[in-house]
């Protein structure tokens, strides 16, 4: 091959790129602008400044004990939710208008019956109104209020002022349970016995040393069920901090690599023009191959990539903290493999089509669909299980978890060379297609 | 294309007249490699194409009928490129590119965007483009279409100038007056065919007639007469050297063997019948009724 010949073909071509700054810059700022956007949603900006949008709900108090009182001041220090009290038409209409995402009812007698729940009474019914938009809210407010409930309500069934009338009812119920055989009785009756005379002794000790009867602390269980451990959340990434910035990092990869696959169709676009025009008959009337013809076409349109891929992640850095975690030596491969699929990919579609209008038409929405699929808009994890399958068929998908490996994963250059060959693979698929369907003397 | 079958000699201006798809682009296209024929084989001196990066290519010059141009780029831009796939570079490129564009006579424009300049400019870039590796042949295909009186001369006086400097010229057209004025050979293609392949003078010699005489007649009384007694005609008709005599609107139309000896015949019948005339004008008669002759159908219609 004359590297003299394709160095010129390339150059041009680099030429023709620059000669439209407008062009040049929308190339570069819509990829910029829609990653840029999407990590600002995600939370990932590089500031740091912006909290996890809490969570609003509604409170309907019908009965204003002790426990729920408890229960709602927890709720009002949880960092993830934003409480506000209300009525239950109030709370109602809050959530049918959408504008609160579940709003939690805690019905009269709450406190006393959960407390007598505890052992062996009518559980109360707490109801969660909610806006089915909204069901992974709702999931997670039951976490939290599971948690506070408990807390609350064993709080209450074993405080001095409340657990020797629960006990008695105990004694009672042990006595009139028709299951259980003398002995078993006996046992259940030595327990709660045993515990009754506890809460006597520490009620007359407290009382004696002017201590509230009430006095929680004294109690063993005066804090209520506590939660048998302590939950410690780590994100399982590159390095500390990096999950904060793994949302902005898979972005600006997917968001890069739809701007290649863009790219790629007007490149493919430039080709059917200069075809119209009728520049390939007379480049073909000069001493060149076809097959040079068409590796410049690659060559300019892989590095045209590479220089989006430097300018967009290049604004993800300086901006959103997108950092190169992995093997550096990776990234640039993972970039040069998605830059040469992407300028075969464009060949593709030029070699496909017959006329723009034809092959914008069925290349946006192929383009479109391995944007989506490939986990460019949102990661391919949260997809079905049949569409990660299927995601696996397109280059995008490859690309992106091979960025998404070199960024915020922090792997090796083992997992570059991965999606490197697979992309390499589509890239060599592409050329051989396109280059025995290109159809040179369209205008002839 | 069919049977198709011509030769060019060195330094000659070889025109290939025919209306559109009579086959002159895919012709030239077969000859400078872009189109793969599925027959047959193009000698360029002496020697076919061998392969798709043959140097023989280096011979050609190529001006494509379309503006085979990139606009986004100035004139010098698109002709440092167009010089590179020659593997022209540095100062020898830089040397050609000036001479080239002083041959079209844009010198000054060197340095201007193409997608500014007018049709005749973006003609004259586009042959100027053709011209930096010295071809010693020069193929043009319908170098002036969509080009205004002004610049269509400039063209042919490019043309002429590298004809006289002895570039071989193979040029396409439909239009006859451009080769009746370039080429001294000509071959006429119709459907894919070559019907004549000859000279100038040797195509006129097809023709039975080769000139024309029109009369425009005049009444007793000075007005102009429309009508001429069958009479007249006919007597007209019976003269030695008039081969054909027609009336139209007043216009008598007489074909001619040899103007010069047979108008006085023709005057002086119509002056026997008592007919005056108004006006006299004569033609040669051209590649159209070669056209006409050979396939018989109008160049301009067909």
């Amino acid at each position: 091959m004359n590297l003299q010949l394709l160095r010129a073909l390339i150059r041009k071509d680099i030429k023709l790129f620059m000669s439209d700054r407008r062009a040049m810059i929308i190339t570069f700022m819509v990829p910029i602008g829609l990653a840029s956007f999407f990590a600002m949603i995600m939370g990932g900006s590089g500031a740091k400044s912006g909290e996890t949008a809490k969570i609003p709900i509604m409170v309907v108090n019908q009965d204003n004990s002790k426990v729920s009182s408890e229960i709602v001041a927890s709720l009002q220090k949880d960092k993830a939710l934003k409480v506000q009290m209300a009525t239950e038409k109030a709370a109602r209409d809050s959530v049918l208008r959408g504008k609160t995402t579940v709003a939690l009812v805690l019905p009269p007698n709450f406190g006393r019956d959960s407390s007598r729940a505890m052992f062996n009474g009518a559980k109360p019914i707490v109801t969660l109104l909610y806006d089915p938009a909204h069901n992974i809210e709702l999931q997670m407010l039951r976490g939290i209020l599971t948690q506070q409930v408990v807390q609350a309500a064993s709080k209450s069934a074993f405080s001095p002022d409340t657990a020797p009338q629960n006990l008695d009812a105990q004694f009672k119920s042990i006595e009139a349970a028709p299951d259980m055989n003398p002995q078993q009785k006996a046992a259940f009756k030595d327990l709660f016995g045993s515990l009754k005379n506890y809460y006597q002794k520490t009620d007359a000790g407290t009382a004696g040393a002017g201590g509230s009867a009430s006095g929680g602390a004294t109690s063993p269980l005066g804090g209520g069920l506590q939660m048998p451990c302590e939950m410690k959340e780590e994100a399982v990434a590159a390095s500390k901090g990096s999950s904060d910035l793994s949302g902005a990092a898979h972005t600006f990869s997917g968001m890069a690599m739809q701007g290649l696959l863009f790219w790629a169709i007007d490149a493919a676009i430039g080709i059917l023009r200069e075809r119209k025009q009728g520049l390939w008959k007379r480049l073909r009337a000069a001493p060149l191959t076809r097959g040079l013809l068409l590796a410049g076409k690659i060559g300019s349109s892989t590095l045209i990539s590479l220089l989006t891929l430097l300018v967009v992640f290049g604004w993800g850095a300086l901006f959103f903290h997108v950092r190169i975690q992995g093997s550096v030596l990776g990234f640039v491969l993972v970039s040069c493999c998605t830059a040469f699929m992407a300028a075969t990919f464009g060949l593709l579609i030029a070699a496909l089509g017959r006329t723009e209008q034809q092959s914008r038409g069925y290349a946006i929405p192929a383009v479109l669909a391995m944007a989506i699929l490939g986990g460019a808009w949102f990661p391919s994890f949260m997809m079905p299980k049949w569409v990660q399958t299927i995601s696996l068929a397109m280059p995008s998908r490859w690309a992106v978890d091979g960025f998404d490996a070199m960024t915020w994963r922090g792997l090796g250059l083992d997992a570059a060379l991965q999606s490197s060959l697979v992309l390499l693979g589509f890239a060599a698929a592409f050329w051989l297609v396109a280059f025995t369907r290109f159809r040179w003397e369209a205008d002839g | 294309m069919q049977d198709l079958s011509f030769r060019i000699e060195r330094g000659q201006c070889f025109g290939l007249l025919g209306p559109n798809g009579a086959g002159k682009t895919t012709t030239i296209s077969v000859i400078v490699g872009a189109v793969k024929a599925t027959a047959g084989q193009v000698l360029i001196n002496g020697r076919a194409l061998n392969g798709e990066a043959d140097s023989l290519k280096r011979s050609i010059g190529f001006v494509p009928q379309e503006l085979a141009l990139y606009e986004e780029l100035s004139a010098r831009d698109n002709l440092q490129f167009f010089g590179a796939i020659y593997a022209l570079s540095g100062a020898p490129l830089q040397g050609r590119i000036r001479q080239a564009l002083a041959t079209v006579g844009l010198a000054e424009r060197a340095e201007h965007i193409v997608g500014t300049f007018s049709g005749g400019m973006k003609r004259r870039l586009n042959i100027a483009a053709a011209l930096l590796h010295e071809p010693q042949l020069l193929i043009l295909d319908e170098p002036t279409v969509g080009v205004d009186p002004q610049s269509r001369n400039a063209i042919f006086d490019n043309v002429q100038a590298l004809n006289r400097a002895g570039v071989t010229v193979l040029y396409t057209t439909h239009y006859m007056e451009e080769v009746e004025r370039l080429c001294d050979h000509v071959a006429i293609m119709d459907g894919g065919k070559l019907v004549a392949n000859n000279t100038l003078p040797g195509l006129y010699s097809l023709l039975p007639v080769k000139n024309r005489l029109f009369i425009d007649l005049a009444a007793s009384d000075g007005s102009a007469a429309s009508v001429l007694p069958e009479t007249a005609l006919t007597a007209l008709r019976e003269l030695p050297g008039v081969k054909a005599a027609e009336l139209h609107n007043g216009r008598l139309r007489l074909d001619l063997n040899d103007l010069a000896a047979d108008t006085p015949g023709a005057l002086q019948c119509l002056a026997q019948h008592h007919h005056t005339y108004k006006g006299i004008a004569s033609e040669q008669v051209g590649l159209e009724e070669v056209f006409l002759h050979l396939t018989g159908r109008n160049l301009r219609d067909a």
